[in-house]
């Protein structure tokens, strides 16, 4: 019996105002069979640091984030904390 | 009844049972046909050779080679190859049984194809045909490898263990409905077309500096478009608090119509600018904020929140 562990990015979105969403599975293998899938997700920002986030995703965030998203972003982030007075 | 010493002479029939009593030993017919009536006969340790079963009952023309052998492990074998039909419906082509053994076991009978890798083993006549059925209101099962895995019955389907939709492998543990990893979004309001659940990490986005987590965890669960996120984090340091906003959620806030907006509650919090206050989650965001209630105003305390928690519970749609 032999039991092995794989984490990989399964799942890339990006939605349409530039938020990149993704999605790691964990799966556990007994002798090629898939016992147990888990999974995690993120989300990141226009702008966001990448740091340690997985390779593949960054290849999205940087093809994604062109300075138009860029600024589309922030207009939307200050347009919604104007309107709530923040 | 006198029993004629030669056949070719007898101008009569002969009753098998006459023959049984009389003649010990095997019996040739050689190339006489015969005929036997309605009479019923057993006959023990009966030898053929040649075609067994040759033709149809009646007076149709014989089709040589129809049935040529029965094994000795009771199988009947169809000479013709796996197109062959062995047993056959009076009328209707469509009422063609076409599998290669028909075979009897402890009162069941079996149908399967041989050695085919698709191929229809039963076919209705018509769109709604009754291909299999109970002729009582008792369920039809429906066994894998001689295990049952389910049955329908007239209330409607139960299954032993999951269900899989959309090609998906049914789950091997528990009993429910597997859905496809990837969403396949149907466009009806009345069906179900995705169920997910995992994990994420809160992450404080902007609010604090110079943030240290000891526990960061996030569970959500998304039933078709709605997701129940919840997150909770406590700092072990923090400093400069203002107008706090969690981010990293697992989905976005869907930008719909009137400004929608997902939003919760806080089930625990200790940290003093936590007062009356609602997370909220705006359209097109994957961040919480946290607004005052009352005021409508981003809360703000310039209280360092290290050894503090803060959590939250929201449901948004996606």
């Amino acid at each position: 019996m032999s039991l092995t562990k794989t984490t990989t990015v399964d799942q890339i979105t990006v939605t349409e105002n530039g938020i990149v969403l993704y999605r790691e599975a964990t799966r556990i293998i007994e002798d090629g069979n898939e016992i147990s899938k888990t999974y995690h997700r993120s989300s990141l920002v226009p702008e966001q640091d990448l740091t340690g986030v997985p390779d593949s995703v960054v290849a999205i965030c940087n093809t994604a984030w062109t300075d138009e998203v860029k600024s589309a972003y922030r207009a939307m982030i200050e347009a919604n904390q104007a309107k709530l007075g923040a | 009844m006198a029993v004629p010493y030669t056949f070719a002479t007898a101008t009569s029939a002969i009753p098998l049972s006459q023959l049984d009593s009389n003649f010990a030993t095997a019996i040739t017919l050689g190339s006489t046909a015969l005929t036997l009536g309605t009479t019923t006969t057993t006959v023990a340790g009966l030898t053929l050779t040649g075609a067994i079963l040759n033709g149809t009952v009646g007076a149709t023309t014989p089709t040589t080679g129809a049935f040529t052998t029965v094994g000795a492990s009771g199988l009947i074998t169809s000479t013709v190859g796996n197109s062959g039909t062995i047993l056959r419906g009076s009328t209707a082509t469509n009422s063609y049984i076409y599998p290669v053994y028909v075979t009897n076991t402890s009162g069941g009978v079996q149908l399967a194809l041989e050695g085919a890798t698709s191929g229809n083993v039963l076919v209705g006549g018509t769109a709604y045909a009754t291909v299999l059925t109970t002729t009582t209101n008792t369920p039809v099962e429906i066994g894998i490898n001689t295990t049952r895995v389910g049955s329908f019955s007239s209330t409607g389907l139960s299954m032993v263990q999951s269900i899989g939709v959309g090609n998906t492998t049914p789950s091997s543990s528990g009993a429910g409905i597997s859905f496809p990893a990837t969403q396949s979004a149907s466009s009806d309001a009345n069906t179900l077309d995705d169920y997910e659940e995992g994990t994420w990490t809160p992450i404080v986005g902007v609010g604090f500096t110079g943030v240290t987590y000891s526990s960061q965890h996030g569970w959500y669960t998304k039933v078709g478009r709605s997701v129940v996120i919840s997150g909770r984090v406590n700092f072990s340091g923090t400093a400069n608090f203002n107008n706090i906003s969690i981010t990293n959620m697992p989905f976005t806030m869907a930008t719909l119509g009137g400004g929608a907006y997902g939003g919760g509650g806080i089930p625990y919090a200790d940290y003093p600018a936590i007062t009356n206050t609602s997370p909220y989650v705006g359209g097109g965001n994957a961040s919480v904020q946290y607004y005052s209630l009352g005021t409508g105003s981003a809360i703000a305390s310039g209280v360092n929140a290290s050894g503090n928690w803060i959590s939250f519970i929201v449901t948004i749609a996606t």
